[in-house]
């Protein structure tokens, strides 16, 4: 019943890994700082045209991992951006790029769940 | 010391992005340097990582995995995490204090050694559960943490009694809810916005269930529970239970700060169809939350011989579970769990059950609570539009060989 692919699942507990070593890491500096789990350009974004505006708006605050277990409507991605700017205190995100950003979301983090990262 | 990497990170990706970009990122000089403040290292806390999921790393957001919930108590490194900001960095148990003000005969300010010396100090074992434990399972999708079963708890809690204190400082009778407060930063680094800022009714601050607690299972609490200080709201809605606690407003109205509003922590006052959206004035705050049960053992897709036993927790808030029953027939019939009595009000009940499966193959085995009002699991969710309340019943599968 569990909706988890393992591949992911494996790849958030690596982060997860990674930053506990990291964390250790602040304690014990004798020991070579561990390396992160390689993600890719844009954390753990799907890579494709509008990722790069994505990950660059969006992690200003937080990071992307949040955007990248969402699933919603174009509608319901805009209308997030309304709140983000009315109770968040984001800045509204200038055109292309946020044209860009949408048909990203949309395409890429819509109901279907095509990259959810379980 | 060796540099955070996150700080490393921060640098490449503001250079990248002023030259991807060529804008202006909001906020962007307010990022946080290291995503964990110093007190998670220093005091060499860390987490569980075999059992904790990290949902997201800013806000810091970690579940646990059901099969690593299975003790009575939750340890402290198995607790799910559920920031909503930037975690304060300067968090000294001797210099922080809580202050009582609003509609109160005596404002007050407390230190923790007041709280200790003035007030009856109580353990208890105590739910804390996520409003949004289950999101994940909702269809369609809704917005927020994919929490999928673990973002619930039940840790010994030590502190002293919200009522007391309130009432040592004396309740206005215009007082009708509560307002938290603590030094956690909004993500956006702008210092005029609280993370997340909510409350309760002044009836339940005075129920006597509600602690200020101090000690996370005989021992400092973790750094990401919210020490020195916090709230522990059992059986209410997470986010009730505020951290890093400083403050507590007394008002003579509905709070409504962060996350206090809108959608937030809120459903439907009628059932809706799944998708369908409701305006802001037809939700009602989320008070306590619904009956539920989690199998703890065996793990999900365990293979075995056809004795097993089966073991879990049930709760529901402010109740207490009647009974828990199970089925490995896909719910064609049903057998009763041996139950713990609750350990004290707030805490989750402990179920058991000897199986003998009939043959070898494939079962599902899935436990239903029935709380001490009458009320049991559903099979299936009732949608709403924030993802909350999922107490759809827990099912795992389990192969007989």
């Amino acid at each position: 019943m569990l909706p988890h692919a393992p591949a992911l699942c494996a790849r958030i507990l690596a982060l997860a890994t990674w930053l506990l070593c990291s964390m250790s890491a602040a304690q014990e500096s004798a020991k070579p700082e561990p390396k992160p789990p390689t993600p890719s350009t844009f954390g753990v974004l799907h890579q494709a045209e509008g990722a790069a505006e994505t990950f660059a708006f969006c992690t200003g605050c937080h990071s992307e991992h949040i955007v990248a277990q969402q699933g919603l409507t174009r509608e319901d991605w805009d209308d997030l951006f309304t709140v983000m700017e009315d109770e968040h205190g984001m800045a509204a995100i200038p055109e292309p790029s946020k044209t860009k950003i949408l048909d990203y979301l949309s395409a890429h983090y819509g109901p279907d769940r095509p990259h959810f990262p379980k | 010391m060796v540099k955070p990497r996150r700080e490393f990170l921060k640098g490449a990706s503001v250079a990248f992005t002023a030259a991807a970009i060529g804008a202006n990122i909001p906020f962007i000089r307010n990022i946080p340097t290291g995503l964990l403040p110093a007190a998670f290292a220093e005091q060499g806390f860390s987490l569980d990582k075999e059992g904790i999921r990290v949902l997201s790393e800013r806000p810091l957001c970690a579940e646990t995995q059901a099969h690593f919930l299975d003790d009575s108590l939750t340890p402290t490194t198995r607790h799910f995490i559920r920031n909503n900001g930037t975690p304060p960095r300067i968090t000294e148990a001797s210099a922080w204090s809580l202050g009582i003000d609003g509609l109160v005969e005596r404002p007050s300010r407390f230190t923790i050694a007041d709280l200790q010396s003035r007030f009856e100090v109580v353990s208890k074992a105590l739910v804390i559960e996520c409003a949004g434990n289950g999101r994940a399972f909702f269809d369609p999708p809704t917005l927020g943490n994919q929490w999928t079963l673990g973002a619930v708890a039940c840790s010994l809690w030590t502190g002293v009694r919200l009522s007391d204190v309130l009432e040592h400082c004396g309740i206005k009778p215009e007082a009708v809810y509560t307002a938290h407060f603590g030094t956690d930063t909004h993500l956006s680094g702008d210092p005029e916005r609280d993370p997340i800022s909510r409350g309760i009714p002044i009836s339940k601050a005075l129920d006597g269930s509600v602690l200020i607690a101090f000690e996370q299972n005989n021992a400092p609490m973790h750094p990401m529970q919210g020490a020195p200080l916090r709230l522990v709201v059992p059986g209410w809605p997470g986010s009730c239970s505020h951290k890093w606690l400083t403050r507590i407003w007394l008002r003579d109205q509905v709070h409504d700060g962060a996350k206090m509003t809108g959608a937030s922590y809120r459903v439907p006052k009628y059932p809706v169809a799944p998708g369908e959206k409701v305006g802001d004035e037809d939700l009602r705050i989320i008070e306590r939350m619904p009956v539920k049960s989690l199998i703890t053992h065996p793990q999900n897709n365990f293979v075995g011989r056809p004795d097993v036993e089966v073991r879990g927790h049930a709760w529901s808030g402010e109740r207490s579970i009647a009974s828990v029953d199970v089925s490995y027939d896909f719910g064609s019939t049903w057998r009763a769990a041996r139950l713990d009595a609750p350990v004290n009000p707030g805490a989750w009940q402990d179920f058991s059950i000897e199986l003998r499966l009939p043959r070898p193959g494939y079962y599902e085995v899935w436990a239903r609570a029935e709380d001490s009002a009458g009320e049991m699991q559903p099979h299936a969710i009732n949608w709403n539009q924030k993802g909350y309340l999922n107490n759809a019943m827990h099912r795992i599968a389990l192969k007989v060989v």
